[in-house]
């Protein structure tokens, strides 16, 4: 007991000895962390201190914004529950088989995230323009992007699936392989090896992967509003009313934005965090 | 019966080159090897994880070589135990009986009895982050058995643990084989391991298994200077034998070893450690080979002391911490030392 009171003693003086010590490097990081920080919170400040309560009820309750809102969640909730669909198997396969070409999947994945975001619309209305090949004929069957919530859809799924799929794959490549192969000899197929194995132990990883995949879609401007400037979604109803309206009749629906936007993140985080114990 | 017929596989770093092994059913067989030498890709080839690049594997009278894993009823323990995290221990149990259908009642029992006999009753609703390596060892044995395999796996199983508690899960190992009788290959690198265990031991390096046989035969009889190091042979000189009077006298550098093998020409001298007596005075014994010296080095080994005897030829010598204090032996005593004819091997 006395042996562990004296070694405490000496931990804390040269605790004490080493702040001296390193003191020049904290307020060096305080010093560009503050900066970094104000780059954040300035905005957000800004944009609650200069909104009238007034003025922002008065947005909550306006059809047109409600509308934009709701188009913007409905979408990207749909982007990300396809990208889960289709990006969970994706990233099993580049995660753990070796096959030809891999490689080159593997980066392409990652193109959509560096391009410029119109661009990337661009490319997506090449593809489902009522006029492209591939647009002409779905629209024959009644199914048109241009204008509508698809083509939001379209947009959005170009750009945040990527991150879905790398999320995933970085969880399913920490798995153990020598899980699988006991799996194996215990009598499981992959269906079994997948579902009972992979996929629980990555679950974390992939849920935040699709809250990043949701952020992502939800704050979409540029690919959205080349394909489907209507309906409007919130990003596109914020760019239109600035141009037609101007600052002070923004700002408000801005400010509705960011608080709808945080609570649903700070949920989806929440949710995401339920792991396996 | 377990059959390998010239089995070859490449696989990463690793290489398997010509494997022929037979294993008798009810047989605790241990494969004895350095880090390196195959051992795992061996086992998991077995087990059907890796398909052979050449050669067959007969089991059973029947050819299984392409038989998936999940139908070979063969159980295997990894060396990282490889316990499903996410699942408790009791669903790690169950986990193959699910899988083939077994009925509630009947999976229950035999999770029960398993947990009984290998004294895991207590930890089943545990997740294996928050047990000890021996307890991970036990379940991860519980799981592979729970399924009544007909072959056993094991590799290194018991490499990741302490001393005292590998110690005691050989005996247990060995008890559980008794009980079960199911047939056992078991990998390690540890030759003290393989002795307390095996009924037979295949010596295995580079990919090849060098010497089949039981562990007396093994360890007395190593076929190369490989096998005898490995199996620690300590004390090794290159020679020259001939006969002379009815024994072989082996010639290495200016000193002369009698020894009882008959093999002529040029050897490998090998002698083991423990095999070599100390004395004060010149001993007035039978054995032939007597040497006189000085003890250049002394190192503990718990219960044993590893001595160096520099004299014409340097030997290395184990000798129980007794008779070492016994004699008052230290670093520059001078000694006489002796070792029997029949305890030095030719190769």
């Amino acid at each position: 007991m006395q042996e562990r009171r004296v070694t405490y003693g000496l931990n804390l003086r040269g605790m004490a000895g080493s702040l001296r010590k390193s003191m020049g490097f904290y307020v060096f990081l305080g010093f560009f962390s503050v900066f970094a920080l104000l780059f954040v919170v300035l905005p957000l400040a800004v944009i609650f201190l200069s909104t009238e309560a007034e003025d922002l009820l008065k947005v909550a309750v306006d059809r047109n914004v409600i509308s934009a809102i709701f188009m913007s969640v409905y979408t990207a909730s749909l982007t990300t529950i396809i990208s889960l669909i289709f990006g969970v198997p994706l990233a099993f396969l580049i995660a753990r088989y070796r096959f030809p070409g891999r490689d080159v999947i593997d980066a392409i994945i990652d193109i959509p995230t560096l391009l410029p975001h119109t661009a990337a619309g661009i490319m997506v209305v090449s593809i489902l323009g009522n006029r492209q090949p591939l647009g002409r004929i779905l629209s024959s069957y009644g199914i048109s992007f241009l204008d509508t919530f698809l083509g939001i859809v379209a947009a959005q799924l170009f750009l945040s699936f990527p991150y879905l799929v790398k999320s995933a794959r970085d969880a399913f490549l920490k798995v153990d392989p020598n899980l699988e192969k006991a799996a194996r000899t215990l009598g499981g197929g992959m269906f079994t090896i997948f579902f009972k194995i992979y996929l629980p132990l990555s679950m974390h990883a992939i849920l935040t992967g699709a809250v990043l995949t949701w952020a992502r879609a939800i704050s979409e401007f540029g690919a959205v509003a080349v394909i489907a400037y209507t309906p409007y979604t919130a990003p596109v109803l914020v760019y239109e009313t600035f141009v037609t309206k101007g600052l002070e009749a923004t700002r408000p629906i801005v400010l509705l934005l960011v608080i709808i936007t945080l609570a649903i993140f700070i949920f989806l985080r929440k949710l995401s965090k339920i792991e396996y114990e | 019966m377990l059959e390998l017929k010239g089995i070859s596989k490449s696989w990463e770093e690793f290489k398997l080159r010509n494997v022929n092994l037979k294993i008798y059913d009810g047989e605790y067989f241990v494969i004895l090897g350095p880090t390196g030498a195959g051992k795992t890709l061996l086992l998991e080839t077995i087990a059907g994880l890796h398909k052979p690049d050449e050669g067959e594997i007969w089991f059973e009278g029947r050819n299984i070589t392409l038989t998936p894993p999940e139908h070979r009823k063969i159980g295997i323990v990894f060396q990282d135990y490889a316990l499903f995290p996410h699942m408790t221990v009791r669903e790690n149990i169950l986990f193959g009986l699910r899988l083939k259908k077994i009925p509630r009642g009947e999976a229950e029992k035999r999770l029960h009895s398993m947990a009984s006999m290998l004294k895991i009753e207590g930890i089943l609703h545990r997740y294996p982050r928050t047990l000890s390596g021996g307890e991970k060892q036990r379940v991860a044995l519980a799981r592979a058995l729970v399924l009544q395999p007909k072959l056993l796996l094991l590799d290194e199983p018991l490499s990741a643990l302490d001393e005292e508690i590998r110690r005691s899960l050989w005996d247990e190992l060995r008890s559980i084989h008794e009980k079960l009788g199911i047939t056992t290959i078991h990998v390690t690198h540890d030759q003290t391991e393989a002795v307390a265990l095996a009924d037979r031991i295949g010596v295995m390096n580079q990919g090849s298994i060098v010497q089949v046989g039981t562990p007396q035969e093994v360890f007395r009889n190593p076929r190369t200077e490989f096998i005898a190091r490995f199996t620690g042979f300590e004390n090794i000189y290159e020679g020259h034998a001939s006969e002379s009077g009815g024994i072989t006298m082996v010639k290495v550098g200016d000193v002369e070893i009698a020894s009882t093998d008959t093999k002529r020409g040029k050897v490998k001298v090998c002698i083991r450690p423990e095999d070599i007596t100390l004395y004060h005075e010149r001993p007035d014994s039978s054995a032939r080979n007597v040497f006189q010296g000085v003890i250049s080095n002394v190192s503990d080994r718990g219960p044993l002391v590893r001595l160096k005897v520099r004299s014409k030829l340097e030997f290395i010598v184990l000798i129980s911490k007794k008779s070492f204090v016994e004699m008052k032996l230290k670093t520059g005593s001078p000694v006489y030392l002796s070792f029997k004819a029949s305890s030095v091997r030719l190769i």
